[in-house]
Parts: C-alpha cells; structure tokens; sequence
C-alpha cells in the first residue's frame, strides 16, 4: 500500500491543536498589542498634556498683559464709546450694562475672541496665533465673565462710572484629544485719575478754627502791617488769569503788582464794587460766618459749597445746593402762607429792598434776593467772584442763572443757538427781569440814560464797608487817628447800588442768552429765614442746626437734603442723568464730609500705593529728568533721607513744569517752589495731586494742581500767591499778609466736558489675584 | 504514539508533512508577533525617553517661570533693544552647567544681582539629552517712563534626546511653548532702600 494520507477517520488531532496553539498565541499577540497600543496613547496623551498645560498657561498670561495693555486704549477721549469701543470705554458703561454687554456677546459661544478682538484689538492676538501655529494641531480658546461691584470708597461719594469690575479670564487649550484650563479671577477698577469729590471745592477749610481777627492795620506810609490779607477765589472757568486781573492793581494796569495797602478786603471790595463785583461777604470779620444775611453762597451750575461756621477743630457747618429741577424753585416762600410759593412777580423783584412790599405780619422780606443770582463779573469782564474779607472766610460761590421763561420753546432755542446750556424742565415763569430781548434792551438803554430800575438793594447792612484805610494808627495806641492820603473820607463805605448794573452784567442778548442759561438751586428760603434775625441770632440758628444742637425746625426744613453734582461731560449723560457724584448731606457728622474730601484728593483706587523716594536728590533723579516733573501717573512719596539733620524736601529754587500728561500724586513733607505749571487741556493734560505738611508759596506763582496741604503760606515779599486748582488745608495761616488766590481749574474738575478723558484702569497686585486649574479633560 | 485496534497494533504518528505544515503554520503566527514584541520593546524605550524629555523641559520652563516671577522680568534681556543678539536665541542649557562644575545648577543670567536671582537647579546633564532654552519678545506694551516697560516674553525649552538602538539610534525633539506676561517696575538701585515699591 503505497503511502498515502491517511483516511480522515485515522487522522491524529495534531493539526487541530496547532490551530488552537496559533489562536492563543494569535489572542495573546492581540492582546500584547492592546496594552502596547493603550501605553502609547498614554504616552502621547502625556505628551499632548504638556503641551496644552503651558498653551493654556500662556493664554492666561497673554489676557494679563492684553488686558493691561488695552486699559490705556482711548484713554483722553471725551466721548468714549461705550458699545464697540475698547476695553476701557467697553467698561465706562452702567455695571449692569456690562454684564449684560457681554453676556449678549458670548452667549452658547465656546470662544470669545469676537468680544476680546474688540476689547484689546484684533493685533493683540497674533502672538497667541503665532503660538498655536507652533504646535500643530492645538487650539486656544478664551472665555470671558464679569461681574461689577463698588470701588469701595466711601459711602458718601457714588458715582456709576466708578466701579471695580471682576473679570474672570478661561483659557482653555486642546492638544489631540487632552484639553487643559485655567482661569484667572482679577478685578479691575475703573477710576478717575482727577481729584475725587474734592476738585469741585475751589477752597475747603477743614479742621480750621474760624478765626475772629480780619483787622487792618496800616502805618503812617498806607504799608499794611499787620491783619489779614483776603482769600480771593476764582470760580468761573473764563475767569481771567489772576496774575494779571485789574483787581490786584491800584490803578488798573494789567501786570502792575498789588501794592500792600490795597490788599486790604476794603479796598478790594470798593474796586470791584465799582466794576460791578459782588461780594458774598461783608468786610466784618466778627464770627467767622459768612452766610448768615451777607453771604449768599450760590453755586455755579451743579457746584456744591462747603464751609463752617464756629470756633472748633472740626469743620462745623456744611451747607450744600443743588442744580434745581426747575429755576422757578427760587421762588420764595410766603412766610404767611408756608409751603406755598410767594406770587413774586415782576414789581416786587425789580423794587429796591425797603421800598417794595413787606410781608404782612413780620419783618421785611428781601424778596429779591433770589434776583441776585445774576452774582458774577461781566462777561466782558471775567473777575473775581468773590472776595472773602478775613481769612476765614472762605467760601464764595456764584453762578450763572439758568431761564426758562414759559413751556414754549423759545428760550431753549435762544440758549441752544448761542450754545448755552439749556434748562432741565419747564420753570414755573418767569423770574429775573427782564426777561425778553426787547425788555432787555429797553433796560439797558434806560440804564444807559442814567435811569436804573434795578439795582441792589443797598440798606442791606451787610454792604456796608469799614473803611479802615481812612484812618492809620500812627502813634501805635491801637486807634487809627491819621487821615490817610488818598483815601476815601467816608466810614463805612457803601457800594454804590447805582453800580448794579444790567449793563454790567451783560452787554447784548446774546450774552445775556448765554449766560442766564445756566440753573443752580440755593437753599433761598433758608437765606430768606435767616435774614430776618439778627447776625449773632443767625449765628446761633445755624450752629445748632448743623452742628448737631437743638435746630431751627424751620431751617432744617428748608436745607437741601439731597445735594447732588451733576455732570456735565458726555459720558454721564449717556449713562442717564442721575447723580453720579453724591455727598451725603443728611448725615451732620462733619468727619465724613472731612475724611470724603481728604480722601477723594488722595485716593485713586483701593490698590494706589506709594512708590517711596528717600532724598531730594534722588528723587530729581528719577521724576525730573530733564528738569520736568514727570511722575508718570504714580503716587510717588519722598520721604527724608536716612542721615541725621536731613535736608528739608522738596525745595526748588526755580519755577516747576509738570512734563505734559504725566501727573500723578506727590507726597512729601514740603513743598516750597516759586511756581508750578502744568500744560495741556482734555486728554492731553494729567492732574498733579500735591499732598504736603507745608505748602510754602514763595511767588506769585502760579501753582497748577490740586494741594492737600496741612498748612501753607504765602511769601509776604509778593504781592499774593495764585493756586490755580484747588486747597484742601487744615488751617489758613495767621496772620495772612500776602493775599491767597485760588482760581477754579476747569480742568481739574470731575463734571466737566473733558471729565471723561481722565478716566482710567487700574489692576491689583498679583496677591489679589485668583488662579485656578480647572483640570485636564482626556 | 500506539493505538489498538481490532487487536492489531498499528502505528500511527505525525508525518513529516504535518510536521512541516504545523512548523510553517506556527512560523507565520509566531513571527509577527515576535516583530510586535520587538517593535513594542523599541517603542516602550522610545516612549520612556521621551516622557522623561518632557519632564526636563517642563523642570526648565517652571524653573524660568519662578525667576520671571522674582523679578517680574526678564531682566537682561533688554525691553528696547530689538537687536539684542541673545533675544531669541536659542541658549544651550548643557553647555550653561558645563560652566559652573561642580556647582548644584547654574544661573540663566550672569553677573550682579541677576546671576544670583536666577539660579536654576536643574536636573544635571544626562547622556542623551540636550536643552535648549529660548525667550523673545511676543509684544511689548507701550511706553512708561518710569516704570519698566510691560511684555509679553515668549519662552520656548526644546528637548534634544536620542534612543539608542542595535545597531544605530534614533534623535528626536519635543518642544514646549508658553508666555510669560512681564509685569512693569520701578527700576531699583543698588541701595534699595531708596526706591522701590512700599507696599504693593
């Protein structure tokens, strides 16, 4: 039998188990290939790990800078827009509204490059780009949150643009099929880089006693020796420069230094009088008080006043107003009737005071009072609007009056085509005589012929003036005996009421449009109740009333209770027309009102903090390079050098120029220099913020900035000392020999049109900072 | 083997055929996964090479990070100079230690306070594996007088390694990229004390 394969019924099994052996070690290869395939991934994921870990971590660090970076976008922009504009307009907006901005921006989107393209520009990212271009395959995806709460100042200033908003950055970055994320957590507060709260206050006394001296005396020669010199202040934004203003000069020369014996309140007084100046205060400087029946401290437009009354340590008095809804809201009480409004019409506000109408039943009312909101220098003539006669007498505010005769549209069309201001509403009628071009031209030629038929009115006791130039005390006894050469002959003086003038106020219609276009409301049936008592009455009413005492029932129910500053700029009124920066008037603890002034000079936000220079010279060498004080916008603090007897700091021998745009907040122990400017208008100009021990005002000046000084002096070697910005001081010096001017800045001033332009981003410290992994998801 | 069947002893066994076909059959199966074996063997090298790769990289960028951290910048590097030579550049990490022998790491930076706040304790110098470290400038912000000039600085640590092989081996890179945001600063002199932040 030849061989053969054999039957399959005799076949071994040999093949089958080679088969079975082949799948186990086939299933046994597979699943070596399994675990060996599952590690690799492992690893490449690992890999891929790596990577999106640090893409992410540089997503995060890119928003930082970005974010920092886009903060100065449009910076110095008096409209900023608050939709598609960058990050910081982007953020000048109502909180809510920001939220809701971008919640509408990002909604079920995975990455919000749409939104930061607008917020830090579509160049911020090509760095992030060029990233992922590097590593092939991954991606970065940012998203962002945010959320808005105060700035934590205090409570007594509010302000919608000034906020702290948190912004929550996730960076997320995928590789293959790993994502990694993080996602910082930073606030940013939005803030204004001019004085807070304070800059609207030309001048605040704060924990001065009100001193009670203001008297004059002057030598044989008419030389001034001894006394106080006037607080002049400045607040109109046309005012003319102080240094050359006809005021300060004897005869009228621009340029011609003030001698001495003018520098007198009397004679200021008695000049300005004949150019149609008004003084919110008599030249008797008994008590300190300049309100009371003399002082009428009306404020311009939306201005607030601050001043005190009494003999403490601590500010007593505050007194605050409010632009008015309405300019019929001057209208006067009628005493017999209370709460109803007095039917003033036309005779009875043209009628001198003491010849009209008196209340029936009681005292005298000056109803025209109120008429005499037209308080402030011609146009023609910017000046002084006020002169306080002593020292401590510091506050004079005016205005220009706003007008809306009837509901028609007239004069709104008048003011808006002069480019005036229009009034808020509709006023109850008219008020201020005479209200029509033809009246005003009727007025004015009449006045022109010698026929007044307005004028002040003169019995007023306030407007009387010691003349204290008359007479010098020659022999040193205390008493003025000597005539003086030159001077009137006449104790007291009287501003001559004839000088009261419609012709000094405005010299066409035009001006007249412009001019009386503007509202302020004054608490005037406060003053019209006050007028009525005599002075040391008046003293007592107000002490008490403010002070925390047994008040005037009737005087509290006349205060404003809810003083606001309304803005003027374009960014407030888009956020609306609420009050945006508020002083708690109600609350009579005069701390607050001191620290909210003190601090709003000061404070920037919650994360300010000094950078500290030890020396003046080291400081030249970093902030005055190139002889300009440039500090760069930071809060820089001098401090002494560490050697015994350090050199006093910071002197300086000539005149300072603040490097334009670059202001910022200077703290030292003193400041005494001839001079300080700083250059520039809206975006172009940064505010210097001086806060000192001792301000030494060794020149005339000027000095362009805002001082937080505890006290300061003039050199009386110089004719008077110019601030022009604002004072905060603890105390007024004693005696003033050389008078003390400070003139409103405009620039400087929260409300204004350019107010937007100094608004700005500031971010914490890295400790104030969150950070956070959000894990990895394979 | 023997079976007994109807009393007559037979012989059965496995021919030479099966045999062969068996050997073929288990040749074919067997020999994949042998290749399996050895590539997953060469992979699993290769794979720990280059996890460890990462992990010196990642040690380099924490390292710098720390530093940029202390000093907030990258200090030697000038912010203004775009043609400063070194600015990304790549610099060669091995060759750095090899400078300082015997020393535990060595600083990015040398001379002054520099050198001193930027010592890195990296892991030594290990046969097959070369850093490289290189940082650029990716943006700068604008302008401050004072303060040093923000950035955003670029760090990029690229890992040179090889798995060594029978008869030759293999050279590989891994890279890791990330940014490092500079935060601005107050120049300090050599007398601290004189200028610098009181708190932040």
């Amino acid at each position: 039998m030849p061989p053969s394969f054999r039957p399959l019924a005799r076949r071994g099994f040999m093949l089958p188990a080679i088969l079975i052996l082949a799948i186990l070690v086939g299933g046994l290869a597979v699943m070596f290939h399994e675990r060996t395939r599952h590690r690799d991934v492992q690893v490449k994921r690992g890999r891929d790990r790596a990577i999106a870990k640090y893409l992410a971590r540089a997503g995060i660090e890119w928003a930082k800078f970005s974010l920092r970076e886009a903060s100065r976008l449009e910076a110095g922009n008096p409209d900023p827009d608050l939709e598609s504009g960058p990050l910081l307009p982007f953020l000048l907006d109502r909180s809510e509204r920001i939220v809701e901005k971008v919640e509408t921006r990002t909604a079920e989107k995975d990455d919000h490059r749409d939104l930061l393209e607008q917020l830090v520009t579509p160049a911020a990212y090509e760095s992030l780009d060029r990233l992922e271009k590097r590593h092939p395959g991954s991606k970065i995806r940012l998203r962002v949150e945010v959320s808005t709460t105060s700035l934590g100042h205090s409570e007594v200033v509010s302000d919608p643009v000034l906020k702290t908003v948190v912004m929550k950055v996730t960076s997320e970055a995928s590789m293959g099929a790993v994502t990694e994320a993080f996602r910082i957590e930073e606030p940013i507060w939005v803030h204004s880089n001019l004085p807070r709260a304070a800059s609207r206050f030309t001048l605040s006394i704060l924990g001065n006693d009100a001193r009670e001296t203001g008297q004059h005396r002057i030598d044989a020669d008419g030389a001034h020796v001894e006394g106080d010199a006037p607080v002049v202040l400045y607040h109109h934004p046309d005012d003319g420069d102080p240094l050359d203003d006809e005021a300060f000069t004897p005869s009228g020369v621009k340029g011609e230094p003030m001698k001495v014996e003018v520098a007198s309140p009397d004679d200021l007084m008695k000049q300005a009088t004949g150019r149609g100046m008004v003084f919110l205060t008599g030249s008797e400087p008994d008590n300190g008080l300049p309100l009371a029946g003399s002082a009428n401290p009306f404020g311009e437009d939306h201005l607030l006043g601050i001043t005190q009354v009494g003999a403490s340590s601590a500010p007593r008095f505050l007194e605050v107003m409010k632009v008015p809804e309405a300019f019929g809201q001057f209208r006067p009480e009628d005493p017999d009737h209370p709460g109803a409004r007095q039917a003033a019409g036309l005779e009875s506000l043209v009628t001198p005071f003491g010849a009209g109408s008196s209340a029936p039943g009681g005292p005298q009312l000056p109803l025209e009072w109120v008429s005499r909101l037209k308080l402030y220098g011609t146009p023609k003539k910017p000046s002084p609007t006020v002169v306080v006669g002593g020292a401590s007498r510091l506050l004079g505010l005016y205005t220009r009056v706003g007008m809306d005769r009837d509901a028609s549209d007239a004069d709104e069309t008048q003011q808006a085509t002069s480019g005036a201001k229009l009034p808020r509403t509709e006023a109850l009628g008219s008020y201020l005589p005479p209200v029509s071009e033809s009246d005003l031209a009727r007025v004015l030629a009449d006045e022109a012929a010698g026929r007044p038929n307005f004028s002040v009115p003169a019995p007023f006791p306030v407007l009387t003036v010691p003349n204290r130039n008359r007479m010098a005390d020659t022999d040193g006894d205390g008493t003025p005996e000597t005539p003086v050469a030159g001077e009137e002959p006449f104790d007291p003086l009287r501003p001559a009421p004839g000088q009261w003038l419609w012709m000094n106020l405005f010299k066409d219609p035009s001006e007249y449009a412009l001019f009386m276009s503007r509202t302020i409301q004054v608490p005037a049936n406060a003053f019209l109740h006050l007028c009525r008592m005599s002075r040391p009455e008046v003293l007592e009413r107000l002490v008490a009333t403010y002070a925390g005492g047994q008040g005037d029932p009737a005087l509290e129910a006349y205060r404003l209770k809810d003083p606001v500053i309304h803005h003027e700029d374009s960014l407030h009124a888009k956020l609306g027309k609420e009050p945006s920066v508020y002083l708690d008037g109600r609350n009579q603890d005069p701390s607050m009102i001191s620290s909210a002034i003190g601090d709003g000079m000061q404070g920037r936000h919650p994360g300010d903090f000094p950078i500290q220079v030890r020396g003046q010279k080291v400081f030249e060498e970093h902030f005055m390079k190139g002889g300009q004080l440039d500090l760069d916008g930071l809060w820089i603090h001098v401090a002494p050098e560490d050697v015994p007897n350090p050199p006093p700091l910071l002197e300086f021998e000539q005149k300072i120029t603040v490097k334009p745009g670059s202001g910022g907040l200077l703290s030292t122990p003193l400041f005494k220099a001839p001079g300080l400017t700083n250059d520039g208008t809206a975006g172009g100009f940064a505010p210097l913020v001086v806060q000192v021990d001792r301000l030494e005002l060794t020149d005339v000046g000027p000095y362009e900035a805002s001082f937080l000084a505890t006290s300061l002096s003039t050199n009386p070697d110089k004719p008077r000392g110019v601030i022009r910005g604002n004072l905060v001081t603890g105390s007024l010096p004693s005696p003033l020999i050389s008078p003390l001017v400070v003139q409103y800045d405009t620039r400087l001033d929260p409300t204004a049109a350019t107010a937007p332009c100094h608004y700005r981003l500031a971010f914490p410290a890295r400790s104030s900072r969150t950070y956070e992994y959000l894990g990895d998801t394979p | 083997m023997t079976f007994i069947t109807h009393g007559v002893r037979r012989r059965a066994g496995l021919s030479l055929t099966e045999v062969l076909m068996a050997s073929l059959i288990l040749t074919a199966i067997l020999f994949p996964v042998l290749l399996m074996f050895h590539s997953s063997a060469t992979v699993a090298a290769d794979d720990v090479r280059e996890m460890h790769a990462y992990r010196l990289a990642e040690e380099l960028v924490e390292h710098i990070a720390a530093i940029h951290q202390l000093k907030r910048n990258m200090g030697p590097i000038p912010l203004t100079n775009d043609s400063f030579l070194d600015a990304g550049l790549e610099i060669d990490i091995e060759d750095l230690l090899k400078r300082y022998p015997g020393e535990e790491g060595a600083p990015l930076y040398s001379g002054g306070t520099s050198m001193i706040g930027s010592r890195m304790h990296l892991h030594p110098t290990e046969p097959g594996f070369h850093r490289y470290l290189s940082i650029d400038f990716q943006a700068k912000g604008k302008e401050r007088t004072f303060l040093s000039r923000p950035a955003l600085l670029g760090l990029t640590v690229r890992v040179h390694y090889t798995v060594p092989r029978t008869v030759d081996e293999l050279h590989r890179d891994i890279e890791i990229s990330t940014f490092l945001f500079a935060d601005p600063m107050p120049p300090r002199t050599s007398d601290d004390d004189k200028i610098g932040e009181v708190s932040p």
